[in-house]
Formats: C-alpha cells, structure tokens, sequence
C-alpha cells in the first residue's frame, strides 16, 4: 500500500512541477480508482448516481482544488474525501440524503473502465452553455484534442488567452455542475 | 463528454496556478489586516500610556491572549480549509484559554476581591465590542473571499475558525487602544466580541464555501 502511495504522491508532486505525463496518469488511475467506488457504493445504497458524471466533478474538483494537497502527505485520502464529497452532493441533488461511510473508500484497489466513451452526460450539456470563447477553447482542447498552441492559431487567439479561457471554462464547469453559486 | 476527453482538458490547463491554504490566509490577513490598520489610526489610534504599561504582567496577558488566539485560529484556518480535515479540536487550541485562565487567577490573587466586578466590568465595554467587530471587518471578508479557492471538509468550521481569526486580529489591534488592562475585562468582552464573529463565519462559511 505505501508503495503505491508514494507511486501516486510522486506523480502527483511531478505533475504539480508541469509534468503533463505524469498529470495525465494520475488523473487517469484516479478516476479509475473513483469510479469503481462510486460504482459499488452507489449500487449498495439502491441510489441512483450517473457514475461517470461523478467521476468527472471529482476530477474537476482534483483540478481546482490541488493546492489544497500537501505535498508531504498521502494523496489517497485527500482523493478519498473529495470523492466522497462529490457523490454525497449528487446523490442529495437526487433528493435524498445520504451519509456516506468512509469504510468502503478505504481500501479499494480496483479499478474500472468507464461505461461511457462516447458524447453525453452532464459535462458535455455544460460545455454548451458556456459563453461562446470558453466553449470554443473547451471543445477544441477536450474534444479535438489540439494543444493551446494549435487552438490560438485556430480561432485566432494568443496562447495566453487560450489558457485563460481555458481555465475560466473549467471554472465555470465545476461551479455549474455543483450547483453552488 | 468521455473522461478521457475532460482529463486532457484538465492536463492542457495544468499550468494555471493554484492556491495554497497557507497562502490564501496569510495573503488575506496582510490585506485584511492592513485595511483594517489604517481604520485602527484613523479613527482609535494608540493609548498615549502604551510605553509605560508595555511591559506591565496585564498588559502582557492582553498580548499573549491575542496572539496565541492569532497563532491558534491561522493553524485551525489551514487545517480546516483541506477536504480530508479531521474534525476534532487539537489541544493546543486550547493555549489561548490556558493564558486567559492564567491572567485571571493572577488577577484575583493580587486585586480586592470588591474590586473584581468593577474590573470585569471595565470603563469601555460596548465600544471593546464594537471596534473589535469593526476592526475584524476587512480580514473577515478577505478570508471569505480567499478560501473559496480552498476545499475545505466542513465549509462552517472552516468558516467558524475564520470568524475567530477575524475577531483576533481585530482584537490585537483594539488592544492597543483599549485602556481596560484587567484580565476579567480580556476574559468578558474581548469573548463576547469574538463569539458573534465565530458564529457569523459558521453562517456564511457553510454558505459561501461549499465547493
């Protein structure tokens, strides 16, 4: 376990030093690790979650909220808590509430692919309400796949304002999906 | 959108900075505090006597009060702004009490006991609460701001702790003004101001940083 621990803190620790590989991997074993809990919790409880989509607001949220993981620490748990957080609010947004034990997020190894590959789901519906820039950067970085140098050439914007409108996007996404302001 | 897809978006934006909880405290209590410094000299400024009772014990008391409060409430701030906090209260938040609890028995061994409840009572009460609730102002509202970039794991403990920093800088800074040097005076109404405060961060922090 502690191997793997620090496997995860080293990817972690790199990718918060710009490494884009290792960023790309941990957040890959992470939504694994995510969804399989999420998977079973959710199915334990009778509750009706859309997995992938709390998988995804779990990301976003690892995304946002990375300065909030002390470099010094495990990341598992750190994970753990605001994927736990994540599905607690989807599952009251489905009207019910429900407490969330920490047991079955405790030692859960498996990981599994995601049902979804193509288009769908909550995320991409709020790409498309985005204002029209940030939904233009979105969907060419996430969708096209294109790097913010080739989206700048493409509609015509600097590096600089394609990663703002980037992030804004990103922002905006994780705000609107909770709910929240 | 498939996970994949959101994970290379989230890969491209790596580079936009984030915040640490540390540096959101730190920045909002410099630029809380210093807003809140210029309201202190402005309308109060310092007591003419604050040489000569500098390094008086109840002076002292006042000092070590406040900053330990300042220390305390910083550490439980950044502790409470992560989403894995734990939610027990450390010991050593605690310290604060500990000097409170020191200076009033020091207080009561060395006054007359028919002096205590002038002392407790003091010549400035409402204008302690008030200043200190107005002093406590701009760092209250820069800590609100600032760790809505934070995830913490119970958005109105985190805010409750908040409150209380607020409340202490404010504190720190009306002590300089306030002439009523009596540890019962520290112990009534330097609390009395700054349990609205921690209350009042409950409130707009369970509102305000749900994340």
């Amino acid at each position: 376990m502690s191997g793997d621990e620090d496997h995860w803190a080293a990817l972690m620790r790199a990718a918060n030093r710009g490494d884009a590989a290792a960023y790309r991997t941990v957040l890959g074993e992470i939504a694994a690790l995510v969804r399989g809990v999420v998977r079973r919790e959710a199915a334990a409880r009778g509750a009706v979650v859309d997995v992938e989509d709390v998988v995804q607001e779990t990301l976003l949220a690892i995304h946002l909220k990375r300065g909030t993981w002390r470099e010094d620490q495990p990341l598992r748990p750190w994970v753990r808590a605001i994927a736990r957080n994540k599905l607690v609010d989807a599952m009251r947004r489905r009207g019910r509430r429900h407490e969330v034990p920490i047991e079955p997020f405790a030692e859960t190894l498996a990981t599994e692919p995601p049902v979804r590959h193509g288009l769908g789901g909550a995320v991409e519906r709020l790409i498309g309400a985005l204002p029209s820039r940030q939904r233009e950067v979105v969907r060419a970085v996430a969708l096209d796949g294109l790097e913010t140098r080739e989206v700048a050439a493409r509609l015509a914007m600097t590096e600089g304002a394609v990663r703002v409108a980037l992030h804004r996007g990103i922002r905006r996404l994780a705000r609107v999906i909770g709910g929240t302001s | 959108m498939s996970t994949e897809r959101l994970i290379e978006a989230l890969v491209a934006d790596r580079d936009t900075p984030t915040i640490t909880p540390a540096r959101a405290v730190w920045w909002s209590v410099a630029a809380g505090g210093v807003v809140a410094a210029i309201g202190f000299f402005l309308v109060l400024d310092v007591r003419p006597d604050l040489a000569a009772v500098l390094l008086s014990w109840r002076f002292l008391t006042k000092a070590a009060f406040v900053f330990a409060l300042i220390g305390v409430a910083i550490g439980e701030v950044v502790a409470r702004s992560r989403p894995d906090a734990r939610p027990d209260l450390r010991t050593w938040t605690l310290l604060p009490v500990a000097v409170l609890i020191a200076g009033i028995g020091g207080e009561v061994a060395t006054q007359p006991a028919a002096d205590l409840l002038g002392l407790g009572h003091g010549m400035h009460p409402i204008t302690c609460l008030f200043f200190i609730a107005g002093l406590a102002a701009p760092v209250f509202v820069a800590l609100l701001v600032a760790l809505r970039w934070t995830a913490p794991a119970s958005p109105s403990a985190c805010g409750a702790a908040a409150g209380v920093l607020a409340g202490a800088i404010g504190a720190a800074l009306y002590s300089l003004y306030c002439t009523d040097d009596s540890p019962l005076f520290l112990a009534t109404w330097y609390v009395l101001a700054l349990m609205p405060l921690g209350l009042l961060g409950a409130l707009f922090g369970g509102r305000l940083l749900r994340w």
